[in-house]
Order: structure tokens, then C-alpha cells, then sequence
């Protein structure tokens, strides 16, 4: 190869200097391979090691033997999890949360960014002013607190549903969208065949704006199953506690500063923990990271194009 | 990011709410009319694998209103977000009658007390509270945790008198290593010193590998900091205050020469290999698994506030014993004291509560300051094992964790993996120094069933050179100057913690930047928070 280039060299100057060009490029390329698979190892080396350990034998894991592969493989961390009963609430109430949560997030959202997105919409800077204007200033929590109170919405499911239930960032993207994917003149010829603007979303504009509803979801379904704040502050009933909760409340438990005044209870919770721990974070996460497949193609597509300025 | 106006969220759910409003002012009115029992609204926490709190499904709560006639309308609040929910519901104005296993530190104590919010309690004590005053007469500092300055009581703490817990600044040793080198128990810092440089050098595990920790610790977790056992040969040191008191005058203790002096033995001990390089940023976890290593023991000593923090193993963890305080080279020989662990604020009753409810809630206040009350939250209702309780009174023959008769005997609990609903998780009781030592716990202090007894006679080992005051735990400040006394204190704190690491490890020079580390004191105030501290500490004499 090195033979084969010298020749080249030798034979044809003027190409001497691509040619040299291009080790130059092999060696960047190099480094740059060498860089990214060392992002790689490190992004999911974290990934690998976890679902490893939650295969594996709790005193493996705390003696530290567990470094790439099982050890001593087992299923205990799995069984612990799934006949832990707030565990499985908790999954179910996260299910339910983030389904019915995205659903009215995305079509608030579109109804929304809709009508912003279109120059002939009355009222339009106005309404934009506000809604940008919530993005800047908030009220705070206790104003929040009161609103969810005085609505009836405390200790209910809606109390995890309802709050937020639009984002404005997110409204401004998919108007971003929709202004520079939908030309009005679509609209106009809609509106000439007789179409009506709500079936003009729902015929025209959905169907071409697939990207942005499957980002809309995506951003809106992981948001959910991460809430944890709003079920801390909004409900009060065990029974409808999202997985979060659950999750925190037997992962955190050994990290307290607090005393050990009773040994034996200290270390039955350190036990389980121990035990399921990894699995824990793995039955958790599967959801989100089997979602994102499927919405990854539109996800970079999505917000590339939304994030451009109308 | 920032998210929905609540306009717009008013326009969606205008309807919904009319209607949910109303039906919960209904309700209300119902529950107050009715002529059946009493309803108490609580404000409670959730223990965090305790699936319900609410009547008809926590056999506790039945037998609760059952036993003083009432019907709990409950609030119920996960453990951690406690704080947080109990400032929004005053903040808003929403709170309930009563606040059980709530969390009022004594400035808000002062704060929502003077604002009327929070009843004041001495004449509800005195008329239906006869428990709480058996308990000042068991635990005298008690009232004066309670009494706020302007004479009023506005909260009930809860107590947790915990021998062990009182000296946890221990160090544990690997015995098994000590007799096969032929060492005895250092009784000094210059033995501990070459115990450990044997620990190093003479390979006492027996690999022929240099691969043993002579000390380690670990960080954020319960009293495993390397340094304070250290320290305390040298000048007291509690690890969190700096504080000690002589004669009623308060001293703060890392800014002494001796401080200094106590810095510069650590420092040898750091740079000659004896502490672990990592005993400064190792969590619990990690503690865990390097004193637990299967193959070879590689912990020589730890810091732990008790041995199972480390060591786990069956037949590992027996090799631990406690080192006993050290003899410093200037005849010091202390350990940090925290003779009661008082829990501040946990009860309290709110100015929504009618006169019945108020002296309900203070038969029920009550009734966990008696030792059956204290001992149902520990365990739940009294009974048989066979019948799935989890106490009962001690036999004849039941020894408690002083090596005495024993008055009660706890019986396995549940399985972590199972939602118990069995009793309260709440930590509002009065288990005093009686109680502790009446739980029984079986005399073989080398196995598990004897571990409490274990810790108990591990502590006798400290328990002699605990100094002969303390500066109390919690104290009652005057108004103005709370906020900033609690400010200057975390500043202090995070900058001896801080600079104390430093010097250790050598970042630091003992001798050029001593003096400077000293001056900047000046900067945080720290007279100032000396001054208020003295002033406050001799109010509470």
C-alpha cells in the first residue's frame, strides 16, 4: 500500500499532493474513529454494566465482581420487582399517566400551534406574547399548588394529567413547523374545494406533519414517565403513586445520613435495594428506550426542522 | 422549560372545576355535620413500603379511631417531600387540624406560633397530655426542647434515646489481623499508628500481596468521615458543630493549636499510606465492597458508625471490633456524645382544630408517649407471632440489650418485598433510654440475632470518655437571629470540612497556610455566630 503510493508519488506530482491530502485525512478519520469509539465504550459501557448486574447475583454485585458480563447469573432482582405490588401500581399508574398525558399534551399542542402558524389568524401576536410571556414568569409553586387545589384536581389522576399539559417550547416548534412545511396556499386551495379548517388539520396538515407529532410525542411520553415532582406535591393516596415515587423510595432509602436505630430493619431495606437495584433501573427505562426506536427516524428530522426560524 | 399559564388552563377546565369544587365543599359540610365520631384532618407521613395509611385499610388507623373515636381525614405525604408539602399547605393556607410526624424546626416553631397558626399546647398538656409530663420527669431537657421563648409549647418532638447511637464516632478493627501479627488493641496514637504501618508492611492477610488498607472510611453516610475518631485524641470534635462547651462557655475547636496538631498526624498518616487515598470520596457502597472482598480481607480498619456498614459477611464482620478511643500525645482522649437524638416539631396542633378536636388530638399526642403507644409505632399492634403480629411483652427469661430483664421482644418482621399496612412508619414516640435497653435481643453478641447487644457493648468501650458537657443539639434562637445563625453555621461547617480534607491530603500546607485558614474565620463571622450561640446557650441553662 505504502509502495503502491510512493509510486503514485513518484509518477504523477501534481497528484502527490492528494495523495498526501489523504493520509492526512486517514489519520483525522483515525483519531476520529478512536474518539467516537471511546464515546461509545463510555455511553455504553454505563448501559451494559447495568442490565449485566441486574443478571446477576446480589453479593457478586457488592463484592464487585460484575464488570462487563454476568456473574453468577440470576433472575432474583427480575422476581423481587415484579412481585414488589407498588412496583407493578406504580408501573401501571406511570402507564396510564403517560399515555392519556401525551395524548391531551400532543392534541393541545397542535391545536394550538395550529392557528399561530398561520399569518391570517386573529390575534395571533397577541396570543403568542402570552404564552411566551408564562415561558419567562411563573407564578411559583404555591400559586400552582392553589390552582390544582381549587380545581378539585388534588389527589386525582388528573392532578398528574391536566398541569402542563402544554409546553410552550414545544408549541413554538411545532408552529415553526408548521409555518415553514404547510404553505397557505394549501389551505387555500383546501378552503376553495370547500374544507373546512378542522378538517384541514385533520386530513392535510396531520398527514404531512408526521415528523413533529412523533417528536411531540416522544418529548411529551418522557417527560411523563420521568414526572416525579407533581405526584409528589398533587397526590396523597399510595394507590396512585407513579412508578417514580416508587422507584426513589427504594433506591434512595440507604443513602440517609440518619442514625441506624434499629440495625436489623437498616439492613432488611439495604437488602433490597441490593437486590433490586439494577433491575429496578432496567424495567424502568424499557419503556422509554423501547419507544425511541420507533420515533428516532422522525425525532432528527422533527426538530431539525423545527428548530429553524419561520 | 417552562410550561402552561394557569389562564389557559382555567379555560380548559372551567366546568370540571365548578362541578369538583362543589362537590368537595359538600362533602366537607357532611363530614362536620354528622353526628357520628370526631373527624381529625392529618397531615401524615408515608413510611416507603407502606402501601396505605387510610381508614379500613391500614389495621392500624382502624384500631386508632376505634380506640378514640374519631375518623382520620388523612393528608398523607411521602417521607421526603414532608418539609416541602408542610410549607405549601401554610403557605396556601390549606393545612389540616393537626400535623402528625410533621417537621417544625424552632424557628418555625417561632414563626408560625407567633403567627397563631400553631396553638400553643401547655394547657392541653397539662390537662390531657399526663404522659408527656411523666416524660419530662424521665427526660428533663425534653420541656426545654419544647418550651419556645415566649413561654409556649408549640409542638411535641419525637425522642429516639439510642445508646450506640450516642458514641457512633468508632473505628473498627480487623482482631483476626491484630492476634496474627501479635499486636494488641492500640490504646494510643502512636500504637494505632504502627498497628497500621504492620497492617501496611507485614501482609497480614497472608497473600503476599501488599494489597491491604490499613484505614479506610467513606463520605455522606452515617459517621464512617476517617478523620473525627482522629481528631478526637487530640481536641473534641462532633464532625458536624466543632463545637464543645466548658463551664457554660461554648469553644469552637478547629481554629486551636491542637486542631492543628491533630491535622498534622492525619496528614503523616495520609502520605505514609495508612488511610486509604479514596476514604474521602468513597460512598457506603463502596465501603462495603472493599470490606467485603471474598477471596482476600483487604480492610485493615474502618470508620463506621457501626460495624455492618462495612463488613457484612458471616464471619467477616466478627473479625470487627470498635478501637477504643486514643490517648493523644497531649493526654486527650475524647469521643464525640450525642446523648439524645430528639426528632423537633413532630406533633403539633393548628389553629383549624375546634376545642374537641384539639384535646382528641392531644389524647392521641399522648398515647404514643406511653411505652405501649411507642412500642405499636414501632411494630404495630401487640400479639403472638403465630397470630402475624410483630412484638409482644418479654418472657421471664428475655434479656434486653443491656444484659437486664427485657420488657418487650420484637418478632420477624415482614419481608422487605411486602407492602406492609400493618402500622404507622411515622416516627413520633418517645423511646427513652429505658425502652432501648428493654428490647430484647438475644446475649451472643457474634451472631446476627445479637448484633444490637453487640453494638451496646462495643459502646461501654466509649461511653467513659464522652466529655462532661455538651452543647445541645437543637436550641430555641431569638427571632432575628435564626436565619442567619443557621446560614453562618452551614458556611462554617462546608469550610473546616472542607479545608480540614485539604490539609489531610496535603492540598494544603499545615505550615505555610495555616494562618491563613484561620483569618478567614473572620470572613464567615464566626464571632458573631460564637456570640449568639453563647447568648443562646446560656438562655437554655
Amino acid at each position: 500500500m505504502v509502495g503502491t503510493v510512493e509510486h503514485a508519488g513518484r509518477a504523477l506530482p501534481r497528484r502527490g499532493g492528494r495523495i498526501r491530502e489523504s493520509r492526512v485525512d486517514r489519520v483525522f478519520l483515525t483519531v476520529i474513529v478512536i474518539f467516537l469509539t471511546f464515546v461509545l465504550i463510555s455511553v455504553l459501557y454505563p448501559l451494559i454494566f447495568i442490565v449485566s448486574s441486574s443478571f446477576s447475583s446480589t453479593s457478586a454485585v457488592i463484592a464487585g465482581r460484575v464488570w462487563l458480563f454476568p456473574v453468577e447469573p440470576s433472575l432474583l432482582g427480575y422476581e423481587a420487582v415484579f412481585e414488589h405490588r407498588s412496583v407493578l401500581i406504580g408501573y401501571v399508574n406511570s402507564a396510564v399517566y403517560t399515555f392519556f398525558g401525551t395524548i391531551i399534551n400532543v392534541v393541545l399542542t397542535v391545536c394550538i400551534a395550529f392557528p399561530l402558524s398561520r399569518s391570517d389568524f386573529f390575534g395571533r401576536n397577541f396570543l403568542m406574547m402570552s404564552l411566551v410571556f408564562t415561558m419567562l414568569f411563573s407564578g411559583g409553586l404555591i400559586p400552582l399548588y392553589l390552582v390544582v387545589l381549587k380545581l378539585g384536581l388534588m389527589n386525582t389522576r388528573w392532578a398528574m394529567l391536566l398541569p402542563e399539559a402544554l409546553v410552550v417550547w414545544f408549541v413554538i416548534i411545532a408552529r415553526t413547523y408548521f409555518q415553514t412545511s404547510i404553505p397557505d396556499e394549501l389551505a387555500e386551495a383546501a378552503s376553495i374545494d370547500g374544507c373546512r379548517d378542522t378538517y384541514f388539520v385533520w386530513a392535510v396538515v396531520l398527514p404531512l406533519s408526521k415528523p413533529i407529532v412523533a417528536v411531540l410525542t416522544l418529548m411529551y411520553a418522557v417527560a411523563h414517565w420521568n414526572r416525579y415532582f407533581h405526584a409528589l406535591m398533587f397526590l396523597s393516596s399510595e394507590r396512585l403513586y407513579p412508578l417514580q415515587i416508587v422507584l426513589r423510595n427504594i433506591l434512595i432509602l440507604n443513602q440517609t445520613q440518619e442514625m441506624a436505630v434499629e440495625v436489623s430493619e437498616e439492613l432488611m431495606r439495604q437488602g433490597l435495594a441490593d437486590l433490586m437495584k439494577f433491575s429496578l433501573i432496567v424495567v424502568a427505562s424499557a419503556p422509554v428506550l423501547a419507544l425511541y426506536p420507533f420515533v428516532q427516524r422522525y425525532f432528527i428530522k422533527g426538530i431539525m426542522i423545527g428548530s429553524l426560524k419561520g | 422549560m417552562k410550561r402552561i399559564s394557569c389562564i389557559a388552563l382555567t379555560l380548559f377546565l372551567v366546568a370540571a372545576a365548578y362541578a369538583a369544587a362543589g362537590a368537595e365543599g359538600e362533602a366537607g359540610a357532611a363530614g362536620e355535620a354528622g353526628d357520628g365520631p370526631l373527624v381529625l384532618s392529618m397531615f401524615i407521613t408515608l413510611g416507603e413500603r407502606q402501601q396505605s395509611m387510610a381508614p379500613g385499610e391500614n389495621r392500624y388507623t382502624d384500631y386508632l379511631e376505634e380506640k378514640f373515636n374519631v375518623s382520620f381525614d388523612l393528608t398523607v405525604v411521602p417521607g421526603e417531600a414532608r418539609l416541602e408539602k408542610q410549607n405549601l399547605l401554610l403557605a396556601s393556607g390549606t393545612y389540616p387540624d393537626i400535623f402528625f410526624d410533621g417537621q417544625f424546626s424552632p424557628a418555625d416553631q417561632m414563626k408560625y406560633g407567633g403567627q397563631g397558626v400553631l396553638i400553643p399546647l401547655n394547657d392541653l398538656i397539662a390537662n390531657h397530655g399526663p404522659d408527656i409530663e411523666k416524660a419530662w420527669e424521665i427526660l428533663p431537657v425534653l420541656q426545654k426542647w419544647m418550651v419556645t421563648p415566649d413561654g409556649n409549647i408549640y409542638s411535641i418532638p419525637a425522642v429516639e434515646e439510642c445508646y450506640h447511637c450516642s458514641v457512633n464516632q468508632k473505628h473498627w478493627i480487623n482482631t483476626t489481623w491484630l492476634e496474627g501479627l501479635g499486636l494488641d488493641m492500640p490504646g494510643t496514637t502512636d500504637e494505632y499508628e504502627a498497628v497500621l504501618t504492620a497492617f501496611r508492611d507485614d501482609d497480614p492477610n497472608g497473600n503476599g500481596q501488599q494489597d491491604e488498607i490499613p484505614l479506610t472510611g467513606a463520605v455522606n453516610t452515617w459517621s464512617a468521615d476517617v478523620q473525627d475518631f482522629l481528631m478526637s485524641a487530640f481536641i473534641y470534635t462532633d464532625g458536624q458543630r466543632f463545637l464543645t462547651a466548658d463551664n457554660g462557655t461554648i469553644i469552637f475547636t478547629p481554629d486551636k493549636p491542637q486542631w492543628r496538631d491533630g491535622l498534622r498526624w492525619i496528614n503523616r498518616l495520609y502520605t505514609s499510606g495508612l488511610i486509604d487515598s479514596e476514604a474521602f470520596t468513597n460512598s457506603r457502597d463502596t465501603l462495603r465492597a472493599l470490606a467485603n472482598r471474598p477471596d482476600d480481607l483487604i480492610v485493615g480498619a474502618y470508620a463506621a458508625g457501626h460495624a455492618l456498614m462495612g463488613a457484612q459477611e458471616e464471619g467477616i464482620w466478627q473479625q470487627y471490633r470498635v478501637v477504643p478511643p486514643l490517648r493523644g500525645p497531649g493526654g486527650v482522649q475524647l469521643t464525640a456524645y450525642r446523648p439524645y437524638m430528639p426528632n423537633f416539631g413532630r406533633f403539633a396542633i393548628t389553629n383549624k382544630a375546634s376545642p374537641e378536636v384539639q384535646q382528641r388530638a392531644m389524647e392521641l399526642a399522648n398515647w404514643f408517649y406511653t411505652t405501649q403507644g411507642t412500642l405499636e409505632m414501632g411494630a404495630g399492634l401487640r400479639g403472638p407471632e403465630s397470630e402475624g403480629f410483630y412484638w409482644d411483652w418479654a418472657g421471664p427469661d428475655d434479656m434486653g440489650l443491656n444484659g437486664e430483664p427485657a420488657i418487650y421482644l420484637k418478632l420477624p418482621p415482614p419481608p422487605m418485598s411486602e407492602v406492609t399496612n400493618y402500622k404507622w412508619h411515622t416516627e413520633f414516640r418517645f423511646w427513652h433510654k429505658e425502652l432501648f435497653n428493654g428490647w430484647a435481643a438475644s446475649q451472643d453478641i457474634m451472631t446476627r440475632d445479637g448484633y444490637e447487644r453487640f453494638l451496646v457493648v462495643e459502646s461501654d468501650k466509649y461511653i467513659d470518655h464522652v466529655p462532661a458537657e455538651v452543647v445541645p443539639a437543637s436550641m430555641y434562637f431569638a427571632p432575628e437571629d435564626a436565619q442567619l445563625t443557621a446560614q453562618l453555621q452551614v458556611e462554617i461547617q462546608n469550610y473546616v470540612e472542607q479545608n480540614t480534607v485539604a490539609f489531610i491530603t496535603g492540598q494544603r500546607d499545615l505550615d505555610t497556610e495555616w494562618d491563613s485558614y484561620v483569618q478567614g474565620f473572620e470572613g464567615l463571622r464566626l464571632a458573631h455566630y460564637l456570640e449568639v450561640m453563647q447568648k443562646t446557650y446560656d438562655d437554655f441553662q
